[in-house]
């Protein structure tokens, strides 16, 4: 909301400065986006009056004047223009101004002659293209003057946010009220006087001219008047300017009238020109189905139970958020109906929020109005129509309720210091809640009458932060509390396992990166796995944003590709964050590699497979407390990897882990070249499942080792060879390690050579040859049966 | 000259003239081998009468040692050459480059979470989680924003087509605040606790991302108050800037809190003289904070009449932009690897 200081001074007497007031504002709970002083841009530019000119010794264009600035002598300023004389009022740049373009003035010598300042052209000041000379300014104000107050230009601009809960505020005169609170000024009283009450004059309805019924809860209370014979034309150039200043433009000068009272006054109203009205007045519940062609140039459809504002031509407003056009005022207009009425919050947020019509008068219902403004703004209403375009202003017409019963909250004032922290005498508390309004009866617990324009007030809660804002949120003492007693476990599933995948990436050489939860509905589908996924209603973008992953993969080959498109060669990319399902949230973290590292002159360019994802798969599980060498290792098809070089970490039916190259194909559709290789960890699994770490063996006696190879089929798989192996004793045999995998000469095609290393050792003795060999034997044996084995 | 003397002479010529290991083996063997010359002249002395047997014997002896001696002298020496040839040949440049390994690193927004969680945890709070996807109940109507509350417009919330399993609206959680109800629902007071997480919002431009993390705190007991707050905000943002820090509450409207406070803090760069990252206000818009709305209370199943306390929030890509000096929000997802191995934090990074 923007409004002038000329404005707010209309409301509240005071002597502080704009920059004093916007403090002041703040500390209430008004913030202050921006305060524009309008003559900003000629800060040290006065009036002046040149006293004399004498040329220049030494430049012949040139003259040396004598300009009297309102100091105690006058300056000497070398000015050049044609028109510099003896005796005109110019506009003067002193040192210190800066003119538009950043021209700076400071004083200086021109052709050896000092000159303090600078006589200004149009153009200079940057009003206008004339050039040819300097300004010969005609003015009434002083010598000394500074020029933005002579031109009126000395106004300042306030630009204020305001939180929902202060509808008390979202009007000039409530900023004011609040200021004058806060002891920033005295409030204005409302310029009523007892004339302007109507008297006996007669109303609408006496006249015969229109009557209103109220039809709908949504309208407690409406008053109406009639303004005959005016003249609509366009507004007085300071109603002009105050609506300008405020951000609003000006059409003609009722509308305009009814623009000024609630920005001032903080009620909407809405003048129908009456000629244009069709029989009596009814405000009432639509049917739903109607439509109004608004004032804002759209149609909008009304739906059942919209307040509407009704003639016997049908829907001519929808209340409280836009008038129709059937009936709008115009520059032709004679006669004006004015109304001025109360809408219930809750009916026009839900109506406004539907038909997302945002308007001025809207905005102030939804947050709430003062019930007791409504009269006294319709009074001001018509004082100014008449004022400013003639006419004769009818009684006021008021149905309804004006204002529901006062709300009371009993109020324990030591509560400013038990939950406010502040320790404050109760007759203070008293004090201040008066200051702002408020009734405050009885002395132990107050029982305190809240003012008909505070919103939201409740409890006592809400009448503490009256009291601490008024008094300044800074008078509460900081204090620390004392450590809990008791902390709360359990609460945090995941936010271990979360931060140990995220240090366990980086430990294995991953960037890290948070990528947008919701991705390509189709790229999400192929990682859907069979479950149904969750999208959005109204994504940012309905191609690329539209559904909640399934998985991280997707997500890391989309960055992969924007990397790979920005010139990177290797990208080494990690994530931790949420998987979705329909009915499942997952914390997930998953590693991607891609691309290739450039080149070393020593070890060429380093490789990466199916089994660097398996190693860095199995790091991060054991980095997160398991243990990956007692995993079992399928072999299955996943999807989006290789089929044949992919798998998965698991124990039993739970999977922890699955690592692979990246189907050729997906490579294809994503764009990616050469070879990628992934995996995905599944933390809150991890995170469920604690494996027990075992026996601790520490052996003081000798190991011994055994190598075996052993010719089988190509479809044997190893780790089933080095299982059966450890199965031989499972107490003594403490390690497989498989060196050598081989094909080729001396193997007969469908088979391969596994060469194996079995350590053996006991925890209390030496383990002879013959315990030794007996377990060889034995292992041997159980190899040559399971997978029809020959040894080499 | 005795033989003796003559062949202690050539012997150490000999000894004197090699140039290689083996060939000093092999002189050895010449001359102190089972065959050796000198070993020759000791098998000579049986032969001899008994009486020049003892002094030819010390004789030949000298002569054995000071030969063996000239020998372990040259072995050494022939030994340093081989060892010193050895390094010469070994020497390679090493300003070559070293194959670097992969430098990992956290993105800032993981690294500042740690931070903050760090810090909180001094102060009591213990870390708590929930969903985010959420239903109306946990993210706004729990939280004292009923249907029609302005404050729902402002939130740009994403909404979802499915449906939960009771068949209610659901949507993404336009703050952490869902885990607050949460939390106390499942927990008794007096408790601290804090939730961060990621959080969505239908907004993308400039200074807004669909998608960005927020830190809360929560802190109910019997006696808390407003000054108890500041309090604990004075100290974590201390904490998390490492310098004094001028602290302004202002007056403010949430819906799950009453009374509310923006915090601002002086402005980190120009010390309040105003500049172009506090838009020249001289302040910074950190975090928001107040007293726990009696109605939230009751939301989460605890009584407003015995227990109260604070709450607080605040931006993790905010805090991470003014303490880092990250000027625009949206590298944080666009996951660069020249952003995020600038901004990142190697994992052996400990500095809370």
């Amino acid at each position: 909301m923007k409004f002038s200081l000329s404005w707010l001074k209309e409301h509240l007497d005071t002597n502080l400065t704009a920059h004093e007031l916007a403090d002041k504002m703040v500390s209430l709970g008004i913030e202050v986006e921006g305060l524009e002083e309008e003559g900003a841009a000629f800060k040290r530019v006065v009036v002046g009056h040149i006293v004399s000119r004498v040329p220049h010794e030494d430049a012949d264009k040139l003259g040396v004047c004598q300009v009297q600035v309102g100091e105690s002598e006058p300056r000497q300023i070398v000015c050049g223009a044609p028109n510099a004389r003896d005796n005109l009022t110019v506009a003067v740049a002193l040192d210190g101004a800066v003119l538009p373009g950043d021209f700076k003035i400071k004083p200086t010598k021109i052709r050896g002659v000092k000159s303090n300042g600078m006589i200004c052209s149009v153009r200079e000041l940057g009003f206008g293209e004339e050039h040819n000379g300097i300004w010969e300014m005609e003015t009434d104000a002083a010598i000394g003057t500074p020029l933005a107050e002579a031109l009126g230009l000395d106004d300042v601009i306030f630009d204020v946010a305001l939180t929902p809960n202060r509808g008390d505020a979202l009007s000039v005169y409530g900023i004011a009220r609040d200021l004058a609170a806060a002891g920033a000024g005295t409030l204005k009283s409302l310029n009523i006087e007892a004339q302007d009450q109507g008297g006996d004059v007669q109303t609408p309805s006496d006249k015969g001219l229109t009557s209103v019924t109220l039809n709908h809860e949504g309208c407690p209370f409406f008053t109406s008047q009639v303004v005959t014979g005016i003249q609509n034309g366009e507004s007085p150039s300071w109603l002009k300017k105050r609506l300008e200043q405020a951000g609003l433009r000006p059409i003609n000068a009722v509308a305009d009238i009814t623009n000024y009272m609630l920005m001032s006054y903080g009620q909407p109203m809405h003048a129908y020109d009456m000629d244009k009205l069709n029989g009596n007045i009814r405000v009432e519940a639509a049917q739903g189905g109607e439509t109004l062609e608004g004032l804002d140039g759209n149609t909008h459809k009304l739906a059942k139970g919209d307040i509407a504002i009704c003639d016997d031509s049908g829907v001519i407003g929808l209340a409280g958020i836009v008038g129709g056009e059937s009936t709008s005022v115009d520059e032709n207009t004679v006669n004006v109906f004015l109304e001025v009425a109360q809408f219930n919050r809750h009916n026009i947020a839900v109506t406004g929020q539907r038909l997302q019509c945002n308007t001025d008068a809207r905005y102030r219902f939804e947050r709430g109005i003062d019930p007791k403004m409504t009269l006294p703004a319709s009074i001001l209403a018509d004082k100014l129509i008449t004022e400013i375009c003639g006419g004769e202003a009818s009684g006021i017409d008021a149905v309804g309720t004006e204002h529901p019963e006062p709300q009371k909250i009993t109020f324990d004032p030591c509560k400013v210091k038990t939950f406010g922290g502040l320790d404050m005498d109760s007759s203070e508390v008293q004090e201040l809640l008066e200051r702002l309004g408020y009734q405050v009866e009885g002395a132990g617990p107050f029982e305190v009458t809240v003012p008909s324009f505070a919103q939201g007030m409740e409890n006592e809660a809400d009448l503490v932060e009256e009291v601490l804002r008024l008094k300044g949120f800074d008078a509460v003492p900081i204090q620390l509390p004392p450590l809990p007693k008791v902390r709360v476990k359990g609460a945090d599933k995941g936010r271990k396992s979360d931060r140990v995948a995220r240090r366990g990436l980086a430990g294995l050489g991953y960037l890290e990166c948070i990528n947008y939860s919701f991705i390509n509905r189709e790229k999400a589908a192929q990682f859907a796995g069979g479950e149904a996924l969750l999208e959005l209603s109204n994504p940012l973008d309905a191609e690329e944003m539209s559904t909640m992953r399934p998985a991280l993969i997707p997500s890391l080959l989309d960055a992969a590709v924007k990397n790979m498109a920005r010139g990177e060669k290797e990208v080494r990319l990690g994530e931790v964050g949420k998987t979705y399902t329909e009915q499942t949230e997952t914390l997930k973290a998953a590693g991607l590699l891609c691309g290739k590292a450039d080149k070393h002159w020593q070890q060429g360019v380093a490789e990466f497979d199916v089994f660097t994802a398996k190693a860095h798969a199995m790091a991060l599980l054991n980095a997160l407390g398991l243990d990956a060498e007692k995993m079992q290792v399928y072999q299955n098809e996943q999807v989006g990897f290789h089929p044949g070089r992919s798998g998965q970490l698991a124990l039993g039916k739970n999977v922890f882990a699955t690592f692979g190259e990246v189907h050729p194909k997906l490579m294809k559709e994503y764009g990616l070249k050469g070879k990628a290789v992934l995996f995905e960890v599944n933390l809150d699994l991890c995170d469920s499942m604690a494996m027990k770490k075992g026996h601790l063996f520490m052996s003081p006696y000798q190991a011994s080792e055994r190598d075996f190879a052993f010719l089988v089929k190509q479809d044997v798989r190893a780790g089933d060879v080095i299982n059966t192996l450890k199965g031989a004793d499972k107490n003594l045999v403490r390690q497989v390690n498989l060196f050598d995998v081989y094909t080729g000469e001396g193997v007969a095609d469908g088979y391969k050579s596994l060469a194996l290393s079995m350590t053996l050792q006991a925890e209390d003795r030496t383990l002879t040859d013959a315990e030794i060999n007996s377990v060889a034997e034995k292992a041997v044996t159980a190899v040559i049966k399971r997978f029809g084995a020959e040894v080499r | 000259m005795t033989s003796l003397d003559q062949l202690k002479e050539n012997s150490l010529e000999a000894v004197n003239a090699l140039n290689t290991i083996e060939e000093l083996e092999k002189v050895r063997v010449t001359l102190l081998g089972k065959n050796g010359e000198i070993t020759a002249e000791l098998k000579k002395l049986g032969s001899l009468p008994p009486e020049e047997r003892k002094a030819h014997g010390q004789a030949v002896n000298q002569v054995k040692v000071s030969v063996a001696q000239a020998l372990e002298v040259k072995k050494e020496a022939l030994e340093e050459a081989v060892l010193n040839a050895q390094l010469q040949a070994e020497k390679v440049d090493v300003t070559l480059p070293a194959q670097a390994l992969p430098l990992g690193k956290m993105h800032p927004v993981s690294y500042v979470i740690e931070e903050v969680e760090e810090i909180l945890s001094r102060l009591g709070f213990s870390a708590a989680t929930g969903p985010e996807v959420e239903t109306d109940f946990y993210n706004f109507t729990a939280l004292n924003i009923p249907e029609d509350h302005p404050a729902r417009q402002d939130h740009d919330t994403f909404y979802l087509k499915n449906l939960d399993a009771d068949g209610k609206r659901r949507l993404l959680r336009t703050q952490t605040s869902n885990v607050q109800i949460h939390t106390m629902q499942k927990f008794e007071p007096p408790m601290r606790v804090m939730s961060i997480g990621r959080v969505y919002r239908n907004d993308s431009d400039l200074t807004h991302t669909p998608q960005f993390h927020q830190v809360e705190g929560l802190a109910l007991d019997k006696n808390l108050t407003f000054g108890h707050l500041k309090g604990v905000l004075q100290t974590f943002l201390e904490e998390y800037f490492e310098r004094k820090i001028t602290m302004r509450l202002r007056p403010s409207y949430f819906p799950f809190t009453e009374p509310s406070a923006e915090v601002d803090i002086e402005c980190l760069f120009c010390k309040g003289d105003g500049c172009r990252v506090c838009s020249h206000t001289g302040w910074l818009e950190v975090l928001g904070s107040g007293m726990v709305h009696r109605n939230v209370l009751k939301s989460g199943g605890v009584n407003p009449e015995e227990w109260q306390g604070f709450a607080f929030g605040a931006g993790i890509e905010r805090l991470a932009m003014l303490k880092y000096g990250i000027h625009d929000l949206r590298l944080f997802y666009e996951s660069g690897i020249s952003f995020l191995s600038h901004f990142g934090k190697p994992s052996s990074t400990m500095k809370v």
